[in-house]
């Protein structure tokens, strides 16, 4: 009885805190628009939804001066986006809504991230602020061009084995393109073969710097770090085609 | 002698480099590093790599070797550039065939994408000296230039032209003192995880030298699907490989096969072991002195690597990047003739601009902010109006249609 009375008492203070952070902001130039966005902010209030990343979005629009049907057609999209990820979140984590959660993998949605491909960055087990970070950390890598699938794949280690450094990734990761002059999804991989074998983030940039550099400086013209690239690869010995050859019957000396 | 296609196609490279994508990352960095390989091995054929012997009574040279290798290279990388110069020095030793030395150096330019296509160019010198056999030196310069298409985020194309110029170190006692060597090599790959990859490779090869008695050419063809995959410390790689020669002057010709297999242990951060083998054999044995030719080479040995960095705090680029010192981030505007400078965020959610104050040059504007870990984005206000970040600012799209300054904060900036 003592658990449903403070679960009312927690989703009341959590409805009366969204309707608190719900009010838009108070600017003329909303005034066309400010009845559907009020009811539409409001209804995602009813519903639970965190509707700061809604007013939030208006305040966005406003101080950059875009124009507000504009600014009402995103808070539309946006509303919708977190509508379906909060349907997201309920299916995959128990106990509280995680708005941190919701609000990121709306923000995911809105560039266009499959929310099936997000599952494992916000399995049950994550903490909500890892979790949330790690989806953030995605949608901005997808935003910098990183291929989905190929950024997945180190959010998903970084946030397994070193969650403090997903802030440092999309930096990590671009540094590595212009440094060794690589493509996104090539700098992804690797920085994915470098945190296979080292144990920090750190390491695997170290790691995935020199792996690269080893395939000549940006040209990219064989495979990653491997043995074929150099050592013992008979077509990179000396010699090869050394010879200046001498017609049939000449015997060298 | 050298393609008449190429030049066009450098200049027209070079031209359309500059409409290619936008920098990931403004700083200019300089990048230096070193590396020894240090291995033995056993080589049954030291001289011929490419064709069996010919119909002289040349011997194999067969035996095992030591080989040590250093190399060093330095890069200039600037965003969507990569200008590097490298030197390899490479040593084998051994009972059988003396000392052999080979050095290169390589000037190598990596040019923006011009949008899938990541394009290079570079020269190279170098020289090669047989002690014992003297006649088996040449010297070598030519250039290169490459094409890396990415079809998909998965299947990646390379294609590379070389064109070198190479001559017999001693003159005095060959027919054919230079040569032309064209290379042509193509890979397809796919890569479905950043760990495993499968390859078609191919490459042509033509060398066109002019003996005294006539022209000489020889050319070969080879084809074949590599593999390699990565689990943790350990990569492995295999590859087969079939393909042709045709020696005119011989009278040779020639199908051959071959497979070429590798391991490399990852065995500390700046230290790995490794194992080759590479096997080639003749076919038809058509036209040679000997009935089968066949070539392996086994080598082994550690490869010990370096590698540092340095950006330059005064560049251009730097006046006006984002700066981070003692928890604290400097941002920066450049606003000619401008009343007031402000910077609004989604540090706060849009909600409030904060001033900058001038920073010393004309036009120049700054101010210290105490930003939250995470990634964030913000706009400068200049006199009111919105301005849009310079190209040489981290952007990304906003959800208005417009284009955001981004700052990535971490808990422990300045690296790398």
């Amino acid at each position: 009885m003592l658990r449903v009375v403070v679960s009312l008492l927690m989703l009341s203070g959590t409805a009366l805190a969204a309707s608190g952070a719900a009010s838009l902001p108070d600017d003329a130039r909303l005034a066309p628009v400010r009845a559907g966005l009020q009811g539409r902010i409001d209804s995602a209030a009813a519903a639970g939804l965190p509707v700061d990343a809604l007013v939030s979005k208006v305040r966005e629009g406003l101080a950059k001066g875009v124009d507000v049907q504009r600014i009402a057609s995103a808070i539309m999209r946006l509303a919708d986006d977190l509508e379906a990820a909060q349907r997201f979140v309920s299916a995959r984590r128990s106990g509280s809504a995680a708005p941190g959660v919701v609000r990121a993998l709306a923000e995911a949605r809105m560039v266009g991230l499959d929310l099936a491909m997000l599952s494992s960055l916000v399995a049950a087990d994550r903490p909500e602020q890892t979790a949330r970070r790690a989806v953030e950390v995605l949608t901005d890598l997808s935003l910098r061009g990183y291929p989905a699938q190929r950024a997945l794949a180190v959010v998903e280690r970084i946030e397994v084995r070193e969650p403090a450094a997903l802030d440092r990734l999309p930096a990590l990761l671009d540094t590595i393109r212009r440094d060794q002059a690589l493509s996104p999804a090539e700098a992804a991989d690797a920085l994915a073969r470098g945190l296979a074998v080292a144990d920090s983030l750190q390491g695997a940039y170290r790691r995935a710097v020199e792996d690269e550099r080893r395939k000549d400086n940006g040209k990219g013209s064989s495979s990653a770090g491997s043995a074929a690239d150099g050592p013992g690869n008979s077509e990179n010995a000396p010699g090869r085609l050394l010879k200046v050859k001498q017609p049939p019957g000449q015997a060298k000396k | 002698m050298q393609p008449p296609w190429s030049l066009p196609l450098l200049a027209t490279l070079a031209a359309t480099s500059w409409l290619a994508e936008a920098p990931a990352n403004a700083q200019p960095a300089a990048i230096g590093s070193a590396e020894v390989l240090a291995g033995a091995g056993h080589d049954s054929n030291m001289f011929l790599q490419i064709t069996p012997d010919l119909a002289t009574a040349a011997p194999l040279v067969s035996g095992w070797f030591g080989r040590v290798a250093p190399a060093l290279s330095g890069a200039l990388a600037w965003p969507g550039w990569r200008l590097a110069l490298s030197y390899r020095l490479d040593y084998r030793g051994s009972e059988a065939a003396g000392s052999m030395l080979q050095h290169e150096a390589e000037l190598s330019l990596a040019v923006p994408a011009l949008g899938r296509l990541r394009p290079w160019l570079g020269v190279s010198f170098g020289r090669f000296d047989a002690y014992r056999f003297p006649d088996e030196g040449f010297w070598l310069a030519g250039g290169n230039l490459g094409l890396r298409l990415e079809l998909a985020s998965a299947l990646r194309l390379s294609l590379a032209y070389r064109l070198d110029r190479r001559g017999a170190t001693d003159g005095a006692d060959t027919l054919a003192p230079t040569a032309w060597l064209h290379q042509v090599d193509g890979r397809l790959a796919y890569r479905p995880s950043a760990l495993f990859a499968v390859e078609i490779a191919s490459s042509y090869l033509r060398m066109d030298s002019s003996p005294a008695t006539g022209r000489d050419t020889f050319s070969m063809l080879r084809a074949g699907p590599d593999a390699e995959m990565q689990w943790g410390r350990l990569e492995a790689r295999l590859g087969l490989w079939g393909g042709h020669i045709d020696d005119s002057a011989a009278g040779v010709r020639d199908a051959q096969a071959g497979v070429s297999a590798g391991l490399l242990a990852r065995l500390a951060g700046n230290l790995d072991g490794f194992a080759s083998f590479d096997w080639a054999v003749s076919v038809t044995s058509a036209g040679l002195a000997t009935n089968r030719y066949s070539r392996h080479v086994l080598l082994a040995g550690v490869l010990g690597h370096i590698t540092g960095k340095f950006t330059p705090a005064c560049s251009p680029a730097a006046e006006l990047s984002p700066l981070f010192q003692a928890g604290r981030v400097r941002l920066r505007a450049h606003a000619e003739q401008a009343g007031e400078v402000r910077v609004i965020g989604s540090w706060d959610g849009w909600a409030a601009s904060t001033p900058l104050h001038p920073a010393g040059p004309p036009g120049l504007w700054e101010v210290w902010l105490d930003l939250p870990r995470g990634t964030h984005r913000y706009r400068f206000l200049v006199d009111g109006r919105v301005i849009t970040p310079t190209e040489d600012a981290h952007t990304l799209p906003d959800d208005f249609g417009g284009r955001d300054a981004v700052i990535d904060v971490s808990e422990r900036q300045g690296t790398p």
